[in-house]
């Protein structure tokens, strides 16, 4: 088991996204979604990644949870969010550019180099853009070890996490010796409600404001979204007698 | 911080596995809408979609197809439209009425750009504090509301959760386990947890207003043992003003608090309480009663009384309209002991601690109304756009939009009356006590409005209680009577205007 404090600082990587409930509409330009004006929240499954080293603080295992967001002015108060969970403090990379994995993970890499956290937690996509790319890219850039899709994070030693992964086969437990990059899954845990007091505490928590030039990166995407467009419209289903008028039909399109 | 997404996906994987028996879809070829689903309607409506079906016709893919979906031929297996919600998408076709409109409040009230917004205005703090709790009743109120209303149960559970969170003194001091947060924070808080449930919310708001009285008027030797077990929750208050005899004529009160003869540091009571909310199931019970020869208020102190107290007993649990999920019942005393330590304040300050308690009561009270229809709104409105008539959506008719229209003044007036109320008393305003007066009476009234309005968009569905706008209808009439009917609102808000003359 770690002692006391092993951990010392966890890193938390966290996101403004659309909110899930939105019913979210593509721009007429189809450049993308319309985002202004529409509300936003932390993504779900960067509050997993927090509630995570949270409680990894209140065993005693972490005795520092940061909270680091790259985006615009206004993930402030997603940031807060972070804080009224119970991060210590937050670090705000602002940038009103698009922001996508390959850029945020050179940025939160040299977040990391700075601030040596034995663990960088995110979650394992952004349920704006689904990628599943960020923590990858970040044990990449770090050489860390990485266990993504984390559905259990368990200490071992001072150095070393078990970390169980859903994969599509099952469950998947590997050994990371620290510092390593997980990435959240939706069962890692249940995230808190942030109790009254500590939304009040929240406010007087430190946010130190960056920018991307000061770690030295251009947030310039290297890829181009040429069209975005709304999902086809579903249409109704045929309905079959039998199995065998099922398994024709498939046939018949090709399908098996 | 709103929290539904992982609720969203949990909430799928559950509903599939529920899906099997609860679902039917009553549903017409005109429109797709009106899944609904109640537990007593499951033994009929499976009964109703065999004979659709034409007795007992096995489903391909077994009972995990609601067999309901099948009774109208064409329409897409259940299942698949569980799959099409999971990715996030809010194409709720085939969940049940509850659910899917559960939604429809809160994506309209945190919605930046509705004129029914709720937090438009709010600094990031305060949005927090309404998001919270508008998270917190989507994923724990929600979902029981109902069924605590149908069977009058009183969410124990829920309300020491409330606690643990800090809702249990939001606005008493941080001394011995308040929060310390404003009347404005508070509000917003029983606005949003209105919104799951308004007699869940405003017992919250009595149990505020109960913790705030004896940490702002008890001996320090009494807020040192109540107020933290109070702040938290674990002991629950209740508020003793109303007699059958005097409601509104509330310095009428007969109960009498007389000095013990074989004891001068015991008070002795004897008297009657009417309307009492979570009497019987609460712990802490502040009762103003007579101490002072005088009649009328200068007699009357206030007096903590422990449930146990011998003498201290309750009448038969009400049978109301609403507020069915917190108990009403009369509290009974026959020859209760209170040593004159549980006294909040001096003899004969009872009556205006008890008024000083109702100024934030009030302003608590119209936050649960604006939350019980910024529900029905959201409700309504996700109903309009979906529903035809005469060739279009609902929505689309210049009657139903100039209903909406009128609700949205409506509302946001309440929103805006009961807002300034709660600054105006936080900074201890002279215009206080007349600004909750008026606040209150603007909202419960204007509220009820919206409420029942709500209601008549959705045609019959408005009357079906699966579609929840009746529990907020019932649950909502009777704040204009509680804390200080309207009509009493409406004598302290003129004896401010007239109060030197």
């Amino acid at each position: 088991m770690a002692a006391n404090g092993a951990f010392g600082r966890v890193l938390v990587g966290v996101k403004r996204v659309i909110d899930y409930a939105v019913k979210v509409r593509v721009k007429p330009d189809k450049s993308g979604v319309e985002t202004v004006n529409v509300k936003h929240s932390l993504n779900p499954f960067c509050e997993i990644a927090v509630e995570e080293a949270v409680r990894m603080k209140e065993a005693g295992l972490a005795t520092e949870v940061v909270a680091v967001c790259v985006g615009p002015k206004k993930a402030q108060e997603n940031i807060r969010s972070a804080l009224a969970m119970g991060a210590d403090r937050g670090i705000h990379i602002e940038t009103d550019e698009e922001v996508a994995p390959l850029n945020v993970a050179r940025i939160l890499a040299e977040v990391a180099k700075a601030e040596e956290p034995s663990m960088f937690i995110l979650g394992k996509q952004a349920i704006d853009d689904d990628s599943n790319q960020t923590g990858q890219l970040l044990g990449g850039f770090l050489g860390w070890p990485q266990g993504t899709m984390a559905s259990k994070i368990e200490p071992v030693s001072d150095t070393a996490v078990h970390v169980t992964r859903e994969i599509d086969g099952g469950l998947e437990t590997l050994e990371l010796s620290l510092p390593a990059v997980v990435t959240a899954d939706l069962r890692l845990n249940k995230p808190r409600f942030a109790a009254l007091p500590n939304i009040m505490k929240a406010k007087r928590k430190k946010i130190d404001a960056k920018t991307p030039a000061d770690f030295g990166v251009d947030m310039a995407s290297s890829l181009q979204t040429l069209e975005v467009n709304e999902p086809p419209v579903r249409e109704a289903g045929i309905m079959v007698g039998s199995v065998d008028e099922l398994v024709e039909k498939l046939k018949g399109d090709g399908l098996i | 911080m709103f929290r539904a997404a992982s609720a969203a996906v949990r909430a799928t994987t559950t509903a599939t596995m529920a899906v099997a028996p609860a679902v039917t879809a009553r549903v017409s070829s005109a429109s797709k809408t009106s899944a609904t689903t109640t537990t007593t309607a499951k033994a009929t409506a499976a009964a109703s979609a065999t004979s659709a079906m034409g007795g007992n016709r096995l489903v391909a893919g077994g009972s995990l197809l609601g067999s309901g979906n099948y009774a109208n031929g064409g329409n897409v297996p259940f299942a698949v439209h569980m799959r099409s919600s999971a990715n996030g998408n809010a194409s709720f076709g085939g969940m049940t009425g509850q659910k899917r409109f559960a939604t429809g409040w809160a994506t309209t009230a945190l919605s930046p750009t509705s004129p029914f917004s709720a937090t438009v205005g709010l600094d990031d703090e305060q949005l927090m504090f309404y998001e919270t709790a508008a998270a917190f009743a989507a994923e724990n109120i929600a979902p029981h509301a109902s069924k605590w209303d149908a069977e009058s149960i009183f969410p124990k559970d829920v309300v020491h959760e409330l606690g643990n969170l800090g809702f249990g003194a939001m606005y008493t001091s941080e001394e011995h386990g308040g929060s310390g947060a404003s009347r404005l924070d508070a509000a917003l808080v029983f606005e949003a947890l209105s919104m799951g449930c308004p007699a869940t919310s405003a017992y919250l708001s009595i149990h505020n207003m109960c913790t705030w009285m004896v940490d702002s008027f008890g001996s320090d030797e009494l807020r040192a043992e109540f107020v933290p077990r109070m702040a938290t929750m674990e002991a629950l208050g209740s508020y003793c003003l109303t007699e059958p005899g005097s409601g509104s004529d509330a310095a009428a009160l007969r109960t009498t608090a007389v000095v013990s003869s074989t004891d001068e540091d015991v008070y002795v009571l004897n008297g009657e309480k009417a309307f009492i909310s979570g009497a019987g199931e609460t712990d802490v019970y502040l009762i103003m009663a007579r101490t002072g020869s005088e009649s009328g208020a200068k007699g009357v102190s206030c007096f903590l009384v422990d449930a146990e107290s011998d003498g201290l007993s309750f009448g038969g649990k009400l049978d109301k309209m609403g507020w069915n999920a917190s108990p009403t019942r009369p509290v009974i005393m026959q020859d209760v002991k209170v040593h004159k330590s549980r006294m909040l304040g001096a003899p004969g300050e009872g009556f205006k601690i008890a008024m000083k308690g109702l100024d934030g009561g009030r302003i608590n009270i119209g936050a649960c109304s604006i939350g019980a229809a910024a529900a029905s709104v959201g409700i309504a409105r996700e109903y309009v756009l979906e529903r035809t008539a005469f060739g279009k959506p609902l929505a689309r008719f210049q009657n139903t939009e100039f209903v909406f229209a009128d609700m949205a003044a409506k509302l946001r007036t309440s929103r805006l009356a009961i807002r300034d109320a709660a600054k105006l008393l936080h900074e201890r305003s002279p215009l206080a006590t007349s600004s909750a007066a008026l606040a209150k009476l603007t909202a419960t009234e204007q509220c009820f409005d919206v409420i029942n309005s709500a209601l008549q968009t959705l045609g019959g569905a408005g009357y079906v209680a699966d579609y929840q706008i009746e529990r907020y209808l019932r649950d909502a009439r009777v704040h204009s009577i509680l804390e200080g009917s309207s009509e009493i609102m409406r004598l302290v808000t003129a004896r401010a205007i007239f109060a030197d003359q």
